[in-house]
């Protein structure tokens, strides 16, 4: 080709390139704006004791966080995690305990088993139950909307029955640990979720299966003509976010030394709301984990921020539905801008 | 007269065709600028009553927004229309319909679960003394508009129910109730059978002689020189040439589109020397689906090593269903396929990939791209290179395959981390195309390869084709532009309503041998 | 709903005529079957399971009474509904822990009607005086006894964290009331540094510990809690702080867990509004009524709630089960 490039290739291209940047950095942007207000009208905000509760506060919905951003990528939804979060921790409690006192034994002697069989059956539950639900949504092709709705409440009924409406408490120090503990100045469960983020990271940006997540969220009839396995991967998201909703289940009863039915209580609301004003399409194909995380510290910050400048609860919610709203405005709307 | 570089560039008045008194719309200078890339730069145009004026160039020349501008759904950033001599500016989609201008986009913006007559009147239903709907009056004039069309489709009949070249009609005839004076159309016959282009051509030909303008705008350069009257070409939103039809050849017209020369040169018949038999076709039939989907009943045939097949038929007459059971994406009903003489039965696109087939689906959009992810991530979605361990990816090695593919390719595009939407149509198409050639598959199936791209691709994609042949990948070619289809094929298969009615050299085919084995009865044949 | 409505209206009609079911029945006799709906507000809620297990335990001791449960779901409608269906099934006697005093008394009144008695529990329904009984404990006078436990504890005054339950609800409001109108009393000693929603949950009632503690310059003396499930959350926000011991929580409900942490030190006290009573109390004034015709001296039967601190633990309902 003797000719130069057409035109529009070579004009300087500056003002878009700053635009796409803001862009992408948008969620950033708009956490620090935020952090900065905080530490204004409170300067307590930013001590670093402080900034390692917000981290402790975020870390379980964090790790669910993660997995519904696989969810979402693939054009998908999960509302049934903060029921599974329940019916986890309370497998969790049930084999910790070996039983519930009174009622029944998983053992003919009773005995109790360590944290991590405990932990190991929260993870394997919620995984069979995610896993569940995707095939619902991929080989029987029922709105994940619909699924996960309902899945809702059989995992919060299942919750119940386990329970008998009550609390299961009082754990061993070992099964404490993970929601308790720290490593120096770190709770254990922020070092569990940035473990989580890496990994789920590194698998979403670096794997083949990652790449075929995106391409199944962004048109799924070309994913399937490029011979990607479009069902299985479809289940396995769902099952990806069983498992870290069994993870979350897990932590939480420990971190409150005790599980019940009414855990996780409205937990999918602010799962779906950090991963989405982390810049993650509900329509798919968009999004990535650093998004999430800051999704996830912006609901954080919120909560936090809003109950140590005292604001009366009744305002409180007013100003999150606001901010939520805004956030994802200001995203959608800079890109929008970019094209 | 033709007016060509600066002299095309300057005031209609000064160097036009068309002397500026009989105009309609007068386009003056217009300019447009999307996020400081200017896209239009001083475009001037005239377009007089009864005459079909063309409006060419190469996709991202500028056309789409040209169009967009005289339809009021952009504002123009300098420069002025002028309709019947008076200056006016567009406040809108409905400000341009009301001053006389409709637009038939190439992507119809009709609403599919409406009828006929009701997408007629959309917007602007007629009511009676009782403020009712007056459903009598609309049935009786969507039938006289169908009528003055020349065209047999009951008013009451749904949208989504008609055929591509009915919902045109049905857009040209709103245009016409609502006394359009200037009927802009985008691409009319890139969807169309040969038949219902010969009745496309009649009825702009009725509207003509009736006083309406016609703004053309088309890659198929046949057509233009048969249907139009003047021409303008864009080239990186500038006029680069303009003039009477009658001046200019088919290569004129060309060279002004693309730059350069261009060496469209026929597939030499003589030096193609086939190999073995890579795909065997035995008896095959599709699965008993639904009544609106096309069928496939007792197809046969092979395709060997180094040789391009052509698959001919109009749309919907079974092709692209042979080219999805051959490649796994719909299941089979019965009958044989082997490839390399191995019986083949592909449970899906994975089974077909691993056994060395490719397809380049018809429709880019929906069947291809993956629009929210950057050409690199188009181009490696098939995994054509390996991942190393635990599945993970290696970019380096996918960049290096991409560059070898964006040079032989002649790929136009900024960087591989773009989004593939920025690429023009013909970029995108070679990206995919080079997605399956990275494959390095022993059988290539392209359907529609260069549907809605542009001549300098176009050019590109034929050649690159050739190249793959003589590598010795059997190829097997489906598309509904003919001249194509004889260009490219060494034999040509003709199929009608799931049979095969007939098989061609490609040295002894034409185009009028060709059409009677695709709208004829095998006995009639 | 409205095909239900009319079918029981047209139920009633038809029962209404017949006599065994008739408004003035007769008592049925000592030692005679009884069947008995119980209507709970939600058996999601350890309070109510616990009434519920011991109204049954009570039942059992009654002899020949038989227990229908059904699940209230916090939903009027809901129990509306199980009502309307009881009455055709012929029940003897309904036993109701309303979710919507007023939404449930026309069902209240419709049973009644039908010659079915009424014992509310929990809390009454509204404008029906013709309720065999109503066994409540009211949740204003239960908060006044965690603020004068409060009071007990530091008499020369406390600054305060106030953990409230869910906005808008009825037992949060009227938990906040109570500990306000003792302690507001003497608003220079008694001062309230921080009021934030939990919304009853444990999880919120650590991490909004968490944030408080975080926010204010000086930890507070005093944090006091609608439900016992939010003040075990603020004794994990304590303990991480290492305050433990210096931070007096007070809980509300007498749940088990809330005990166990009395017994041991980490919560000051709780209250406890004897659910196990009220159970065992409205089953017997109904079971008596329906088989001897004998009416509560007085309809309103109020259990009054205790505030249990290490001191009367033995008092709590409760305490057999925490050495489990």
């Amino acid at each position: 080709m003797s000719l130069a490039p057409p035109t529009s290739l070579v004009r300087p291209r500056a003002p878009a390139n700053a635009i796409a940047l803001l862009a992408r950095l948008a969620p950033l942007i708009f956490l620090l704006l935020l952090m900065a207000l905080f530490t204004f009208l409170a300067p307590r905000f930013l001590s670093s004791l402080n900034l390692f509760n917000i981290l402790r506060q975020v870390s379980i919905f964090g790790i669910v966080a993660v997995g519904m951003t696989f969810v979402i990528l693939t054009r998908g939804i999960d509302l049934s995690i903060g029921a599974l979060i329940a019916l986890t921790g309370l497998v969790a409690a049930v084999v910790a305990k070996g039983g519930i006192p009174g009622r029944f034994e998983l053992t003919a002697g009773g005995g109790a088993f360590e944290w991590y069989w405990a932990a190991l059956a929260a993870i394997v539950v919620g995984g069979v139950a995610g896993a569940l639900q995707g095939v619902f949504v991929a080989k029987l092709t029922v709105p994940a909307f619909v699924v996960t709705l309902g899945g809702m409440t059989i995992f919060r009924g299942l919750a119940l029955i386990i329970g008998n409406g009550g609390p299961i408490s009082g754990f061993d120090e070992a099964f404490g640990w993970w929601g308790r503990g720290m490593v120096g100045p770190v709770p254990v469960p922020v070092i569990v979720f940035l473990v989580v983020v890496v990994i789920a990271g590194f698998v979403l940006h670096y794997t083949r299966y990652g790449r075929s997540v995106y391409a199944i969220g962004s048109n799924p009839e070309a994913a399937r003509l490029c011979g990607l396995n479009v069902n299985r991967t479809l289940i396995s998201v769902y099952a990806l976010t069983g498992l870290c909703a069994g993870l979350g289940g897990f932590l939480l009863a420990s971190r409150l030394n005790s599980a019940e039915a009414v855990a996780g209580n409205q937990y999918e609301l602010n799962v779906i709301a950090a991963v989405v004003i982390g810049g993650t399409s509900l329509y798919g194909g968009t999004g990535s984990i650093a998004g999430t995380v800051i999704g996830t510290l912006l609901i954080g910050v919120l909560l936090n921020g809003l109950v140590i400048l005292n604001v009366s609860p009744y305002v409180q919610q007013l100003l999150i539905g606001a901010i939520i709203v805004g956030a994802v405005t200001f995203d959608i709307f800079i890109k929008k801008y970019k094209r | 007269m033709i007016a060509t570089g600066s002299d095309a560039r300057n005031d209609v008045s000064s160097g036009g065709a068309t002397p500026p008194d009989e105009a309609f719309l007068d386009v003056e200078k217009l300019t447009k600028n999307f996020f400081g890339v200017t896209v239009l730069d001083g475009v001037s145009l005239s377009i007089a009553a009864g005459k079909v004026h063309a409006l060419l160039g190469e996709n991202g020349a500028g056309k789409s927004t040209l169009i967009n501008l005289l339809s009021g759904i952009h504002k123009p950033d300098g420069g002025a229309l002028r309709i019947d001599g008076q200056p006016v500016e567009l406040t809108g989609p409905n400000d341009a319909q009301k001053r006389g201008i409709s637009t038939i986009h190439q992507e119809f913006s009709l609403f599919p679960d409406l009828t006929v007559a009701e997408t007629i009147f959309a917007g602007r239903l007629p009511v009676n003394r009782l403020g009712l709907v007056d459903w009598r009056g609309i049935a009786k004039r969507t039938a006289a508009v169908m009528q003055q069309l020349g065209a047999d489709i009951a008013p009451g009949r749904r949208v989504a129910d008609l055929s591509i070249a009915e919902q045109q009609l049905v857009e040209i005839g709103r245009a016409l109730t609502l006394k359009s004076r200037l009927i802009i159309m985008d691409e009319p016959t890139a969807s169309l059978t040969p038949r219902e282009v010969g009745r496309l051509k009649s009825v702009i030909r009725s509207l003509t002689a009736e006083g309406v303008a016609i703004l053309f705008v088309s890659h198929r350069l046949e057509e233009v020189k048969e249907l139009a009257d003047s021409f303008t070409v864009l080239r990186d939103g500038v006029v680069v040439a303009r003039g009477d039809i009658a001046d200019a050849t088919i290569d004129d017209l060309v060279r002004w589109m693309v730059g350069r020369e261009l060496l469209e040169e026929d597939r030499d018949h003589a030096a193609s020397k086939p190999g073995a038999v890579v795909l065997e076709v035995e008896n095959l039939h599709s699965k008993p689906r639904s009544a609106r989907s096309a069928s496939v009943e007792g197809v046969s045939f092979a395709v060997r090593a180094g040789e391009i097949v052509g698959l001919a038929g109009l749309v919907g007459a079974g092709r692209t269903e042979i080219a999805r059971l051959i490649f796994g994406a719909d299941p089979i009903g019965s009958g044989v396929i082997r490839l390399n003489g191995q019986a083949f039965r592909p449970k899906g696109p994975g089974d077909a990939i691993a056994a060395g087939v490719a397809l380049v689906p018809e429709d880019r959009k929906q069947q291809s791209l993956f629009p929210s992810l950057p050409i690199s991530e188009n181009f490696a979605a098939v995994g054509s290179v390996r991942p190393g361990l635990f599945g993970t990816l290696r970019r380096k090695a996918e960049k290096l395959a991409f560059q070898q593919f964006r040079d032989r390719l002649k790929l136009r595009a900024a960087g591989a981390d773009a989004p593939i939407a920025t690429l023009s149509g013909g970029n995108q198409q070679k990206v995919v195309l080079a997605r399956w050639l990275a494959l390095k598959p022993r059988l290539l199936i392209v359907d529609e390869p260069t549907r809605g791209v542009d001549i300098g691709a176009k050019t590109d994609l034929h050649r690159l084709l050739r190249e793959l042949a003589a590598d010795g990948v059997a190829i097997l070619l489906i598309s509904s532009d003919l001249p194509e289809v004889l260009a490219l094929s060494d034999r040509i298969l003709a199929i009608r309503s799931g049979h095969l009615t007939g098989e061609l050299a490609g040295r002894d085919a034409d185009e009028e041998s060709l059409m009677r084995l695709m709208t004829l009865p095998k006995a009639a044949a | 709903m409205s095909i239900k409505a009319t079918i029981s209206a047209l139920a009633l009609a038809a029962l209404a005529t017949t006599p065994a079911f008739h408004a003035s029945a007769e008592p049925k006799g000592k030692d005679a079957e009884v069947t008995i709906l119980v209507s709970s507000l939600t058996y999601s809620f350890p309070h109510f399971v616990f009434l519920q297990e011991q109204l049954e335990d009570e039942a059992g001791k009654l002899g020949k009474v038989k227990i229908l449960r059904a699940d209230g779901q916090l939903s009027a409608p809901k129990q509306i509904a199980d009502i309307e269906a009881a009455i055709v099934q012929g029940v003897d006697g309904i036993i109701i822990a309303p979710a919507d005093a007023d939404a449930l008394a026309p069902a209240v009144k419709a049973a009644i009607a039908a010659g079915v008695p009424v014992v509310t529990i929990d809390r009454p329904v509204n404008g029906v005086p013709e309720v065999l009984a109503n066994v409540a404990a009211d949740n204003v006078k239960g908060a006044e006894r965690q603020g004068e436990a409060i009071a007990a504890q530091f008499p020369k005054g406390a600054t305060i964290i106030n953990l409230q339950g869910i906005p808008g609800d009825k037992t949060a409001n009227d938990r906040n009331q109570g500990v306000h109108t003792v302690l507001d009393k003497q608003p220079d000693l008694y001062k309230f540094v921080s009021e934030q929603t939990a919304r009853f949950s444990r999880d919120q009632g650590l991490s909004v510990t968490e944030n408080i503690l975080t926010g204010l310059a000086d930890a507070p003396q005093v944090i006091v809690a609608a439900n016992d499930d939010m003040a075990l959350g603020a004794v994990q926000a304590v303990e991480a702080r290492k305050l433990n011991g210096k931070i007096a929580i007070y809980g509300y409900d007498g749940s088990t867990d809330a005990l166990k942490a009395v017994s041991d030190g980490s919560l000051a006290a709780t209250v406890d509004q004897f659910p196990g009573k009220q159970g065992r109390v409205a089953v017997k004034t109904l079971v008596d009524f329906i088989r001897e015709g004998t009416k509560p001296a007085n309809s309103n039967i109020l259990v009054e709630p205790v505030a249990i601190t290490k001191a009367n633990l033995a008092e709590a309902e409760r305490i057999g089960t925490i050495t489990k």
